[in-house]
This record gives C-alpha cells, structure tokens and sequence, in this order.
C-alpha cells in the first residue's frame, strides 16, 4: 500500500478550540485529510475555510454522533479509492507524532485494524479523568467476553480501520458505542487487530462530549447484546437475532472464554446464576424480542409481562447447551422420552422453536437404534455440532440444509441409509419453499421443505419438541414425539397438520415458545 | 427402449412432477440445463423427479459427483437409465 492510500480523518463536533491545532499537526504529518463535521455550531465551519484546500471535508447538517461521522469517513475513502482511514480526534488528546507509526504499521499490514494503546499513567497524560480509566478496563473486559480476545485499549479513537465493506456491515450504533462495536464485529470476521503504544494528553479543560449516562447506558446495552449474540453463536442460536452480521469463524474455546471459566469452576449450577442477570436484562433491553413475546402472549390472552419466562427459560436452555461443549454426560441422562413412542427409520421429525430442539437430538439418540440427521438453515457452529456427534456416539449428526444445490436429495440419500430426518419449521429465513397457515389467530409462514420431503418420498411424518421441567441445573428436558399425518397426503395438509399440533403444544405450555421474531 | 424416445418419456415425467410455466415446457430441449441458466428447478424439484425416476425405471441417482452430472439435463439422465439398464 502507498501512503497516498491512506486517508486520515478526524471527526469533530464543536471542537474550535483544538480543532486548527490537531489539522496543522496532521498536516505536518501526512497530505491526505479529511475533517468530518458532525453538524457543528461554533467557529468550526469558518476553522476549516481557513484551509482551504489543503484538507477535504464532509458536513452533517445536523449532529449526528461519532459512530454517524465515522462511517460518512468511511464512505467518503471509500469512494475516493483509499484503501485505509486513520482517525484521529479532534479534542488533541492524541499526538499527530504518532501518525509515522500508524502510517509504517497500515503499509505493513493493510488487512489488520490498528489500535493505538493510550499510556494514561505517564506524567504526560496530563489529567485523567478516573472515570476514563473505569471506562477503558470495562470496556476491555467486554471486549473479551465477547470475543475471548484481551486488548489493551477497546476505547481509544486513535486508530487505523481498512477500507473493508464486511466490517462495516450491520453495525447498528450511532455513538461512541460505534467504536466498540466495530472492534467487536471487526474480530468476529477474523480481521486482525494490532495495537501500538502511543501518548496521550488530556488538558485540564478538555471538551468532551461523552455522556457519562446516555452513552455509558448505550454501551451497557450494545455490550449486553454482543454478550449474548455470542454465546448464542457459541451454542448455535444465532437464528435468534435479526442481524445481518454473526459471530462467523468464532473458535468455540476463544469465544467463550469468561463462560467456558465459569464452567469449569462451577459448572451448571454456577453459570445458572451468573448468566441470569446478563440475560434478564436482556429482556429489557432488545425491544423487537420483547415485542414479539408480548405480542404472542396477547393473542394467547395471557399477560404479556409472562413473556419474562420465556427469556428465562431459554437463559437456561443455552447453558444446558454449554454443557454439551463440555462433553458433560449428565445433560445426556437428564433429557427423558415422555412418550413411549415407537421410532422407525427413515421417519421425518418436525419441531419448531419450541424447548431445544439441540437437547432433542440428545433425547432422540437414547430411545432406539435408529440414526438421526437434523437439518438446520443455517451454518452453525461445527466444533458445537461435533460435540453432539462425538456425545451421541455418531447417532446424531447435524447437516446444512443449504439454498443451493441438491439439498433434498441429500435429505433422501439420509432417508435411504435409514437415518430420521429433524427439521424445524417455524423459521423461514434463506427458505424458498413456503406456505402461510394461521397460527395462534395470525397468518405466519412455515418452511414446506420436509413436509414436500414427506409426501415425495412417504416417509412417516412425526412432530418432535424437547421442553424443560423445572428450573433447576439438574431438571430434566422431556422428549415429545408424535406421529402426524399417513404421508399419503400432500405437503399442505402435513405443514397444516403439523401447525395444529405446534399450537395445541405451545398453547399447552407457552414458556418455552423461543421463536422471538 | 431408445435414447431419443426415453428422452420424450424423461420430458413428459419433468412436466408432470414441476409445474414449470406454459412457455417454459415447449423450450424444453434434451441439453436445456435443469438448473441455472436453464429450467432453474430447485433442490425439492429434483427430489420430485429423482423418486419418480426410481419408481418408473429403478435407477437410483445420488447426491454425489455422479448424480450431479447424471442430472445436468434430460439427455443426461435418458444416458444413466440406459447405462443402468445395460447393467441389471
């Protein structure tokens, strides 16, 4: 890379008083700047005239937040051909000294993020708030339990970003929650990040525009959510959150470091009660989710508030999953058939998000000789997948139902080799194949790829669900199977079949309905 | 029975498994590609006239390399029928 490939952009907002000192600085420095200006209404607008056309500029009519300027940069070098932006703030607690070292380490490595580390305990720092401080290590700690990755300074805006669409993409901050979010989803599609000391100053003066409350509660739920977004990637349940971008390579062990320790010192019981708190508050804070749940238990006429349970019971189905991570046999025991149903090979099983249809193949592996392929939409987790492989002694195995290709023929090659097939129905997302029936007194789309698979092949038709009784570390999940429909019928009047029993079971025990789209 | 004539045969039974659109059937030629660039039927398509195929002339089509190629178009699968009736 050329260093007239790098762009160095400083975001500001009613700055004028730093704001000329860290442009002549930069200038000094490097010939390629962009000053964003989130909206200002002071001396900005005349500040930056006075240069003229030594630096380019793009202008928010209204302030719009650092996250906001920091992407219009982004579009601005990305446009323009840059293939990498270093920004800088425009407050001059960072040192324009510093750029040579940014500049040498972006033509190094033009794919890394680079971070520079902030000394905030030298004598230089000049005065450092303590809550900055507080601010950085929470931050950090975040940053790792959300990625199993320790950096040293996840709050520092003096960094350098490649011009790569993939991190960018479905980030959902406007503020400085944006800077963390990006380092977060940055690591998630395996970017480098690197990290290089630099000095910092704070003046006893210093303008900031940091809301201790506003942004500290917006970095209290954006962590919350990415907390979350990766354990369920972890235990792959990821279908959960209406997101464009996933944990995609996430290294199990890497990823969830802080659960995986809290495992093992105390296993279930532990992690019951330490992932409660993250996840109840959850529930107050991802509006969509909660809608749906009201939602849904509005057309049950029950209280909506009951959805609570359901987040509840869900908090303790991920960490039961957890425990399939960790090889532990007793989830195995714990998962009991309700029903003494006989199971004959080559049978299609179909669930919804109801209970856990993970613990379900678990469940199915104990109660005959018979081989199990449960089909997923997604791609998830595959050390989590042969976990289940390794602890059912190959009797269940978990297969991409992917948009492409011969899918359904793979799903017969399963059936012809004697295995049951397990789909979950209630999901549509990358399915083309769908049908609308009423569902709980509003019209909803079902999947119509296994009951087409059914009534193609003749395979039996069973419903499936794995729910848990009790809220204890060692209450059992009980296994439901149901037979449906002869499979002489055609696929509408299986899919209509199957959505009659889903409801009678969700209306029967609304707790552990999971679907909370 | 001839290639030329289980190809008619194999066109007929598309038809009547897919519910390809009017003007679609009469472009149907022995190498249209079944899927992109072609007939572009999907995955629960093909599983339609694979059973169907198994039913009327025995032959079992796989998802692997060969299945693959054995489903490229309709003189293609006319070919894995004679091959497999030449071998039972």
């Amino acid at each position: 890379m050329l260093p007239s490939e790098i762009l160095v952009a400083i975001p500001t907002y009613n700055n004028a008083k730093t704001l000329a000192h860290v442009i002549v600085g930069v200038l000094q420095k490097h010939n390629h700047v962009l000053v964003i200006d989130d909206g200002c209404t002071d001396e900005t607008t005349a500040i930056l005239l006075t240069f003229d056309k030594q630096i380019q500029i793009v202008r928010h009519e209204k302030n719009q937040g650092k996250g906001a300027a920091l992407y219009s940069g982004f579009l601005h070098a990305k446009k323009h051909g840059y293939r990498s932006i270093i920004t800088i703030d425009a407050d001059a607690q960072h040192q324009p000294q510093d750029l040579p070292l940014f500049i040498e380490k972006v033509i190094a490595r033009p794919d890394a993020l680079v971070i520079g580390v902030r000394d905030m305990q030298s004598q230089q720092a000049g005065f450092v708030p303590k809550s900055s401080l507080f601010g950085r290590a929470f931050s950090n700690f975040w940053v790792f339990a959300e990625t199993g990755r320790l950096l040293k300074d996840t709050q520092s805006g003096f960094r350098a970003y490649p011009v790569v669409e993939a991190i960018y993409q479905g980030l959902s901050q406007k503020s400085y929650a944006y800077e963390i979010e990006i380092i977060v989803h940055a690591l998630w599609q395996n970017c480098s990040i690197l990290e290089i000391p630099i000095q910092v100053y704070y003046p006893k003066n210093r303008i900031s525009h940091f809301d201790p409350w506003q942004d500290n509660l917006k970095l209290t739920k954006l962590h919350t959510r990415l907390f979350l977004m990766n354990f369920c990637s972890i235990v792959s349940f990821g279908n959960l959150f209406r997101t464009k971008v996933r944990p995609l390579a996430i290294n199990e062990k890497k990823g969830a470091a802080l659960l995986h320790f809290f495992f093992a010192l105390g296993g279930t019981r532990l992690c019951y009660l330490l992932a409660i708190f993250p996840l109840g508050f959850f529930y107050f804070v991802d509006h969509q989710s909660r809608r749906a749940m009201s939602s849904f238990y509005k057309r049950l006429h029950i209280a909506p508030s009951r959805g609570f349970r359901n987040f509840f019971y869900f908090a303790l189905s991920l960490i039961d999953r957890l425990a399939i991570c960790h090889d532990q046999r007793t989830i195995k025991q714990r998962v009991t058939c309700a029903r003494n149903t006989q199971l004959v090979s080559g049978s299609i099983l179909v669930g919804g998000h109801y209970g856990d249809w993970l613990l379900c193949g678990l469940g199915l592996s104990k109660i005959a000789s018979v081989k199990i392929a449960l089909f997923v939409n997604q791609k998830i987790n595959p050390q989590m997948m042969q976990r289940l492989t390794d602890l059912t002694q190959d009797q269940v195995k978990v297969v991409f139902l992917g948009d492409e290709g011969n899918n359904a023929l793979l799903a017969k090659d399963y059936l012809d080799q004697g295995y049951c097939l397990g789909f979950m129905a209630d999901r549509v997302e990358g399915i083309a194949r769908k049908i609308t029936i009423p569902f709980l007194g509003q019209e909803k789309d079902f999947s119509l790829i296994p009951f087409k698979i059914a009534a193609i092949t003749g395979a039996p038709l069973f419903f499936f669900s794995c729910k848990k009784a009790g809220f204890m570390p060692s209450s059992p999940y009980l296994l439901a199977i149901k037979p449906l429909l002869a499979s002489e019928h055609e696929a509408k009047s299986l899919a209509h079949c199957y959505v009659k029993e889903l409801e009678s079971t969700v209306r029967a025990d609304p707790r552990h309905w999971f679907n909370f789209v | 029975m001839r290639h030329q004539e289980l190809c008619q045969d194999i066109k007929s039974l598309l038809l009547s498994v897919t519910n390809l659109p009017a003007n679609e059937q009469k472009e149907i030629d022995n190498h249209t590609p079944l899927f992109k660039g072609g007939l572009g039927l999907d995955s629960i398509d093909v599983l339609e006239l694979v059973v169907s195929l198994e039913k009327r002339y025995g032959v079992k089509i796989r998802n692997d390399e060969k299945g693959q190629q054995a489903l490229a178009n309709v003189a293609s699968i006319a070919d894995e029928i004679l091959h497999h009736q030449r071998h039972t």
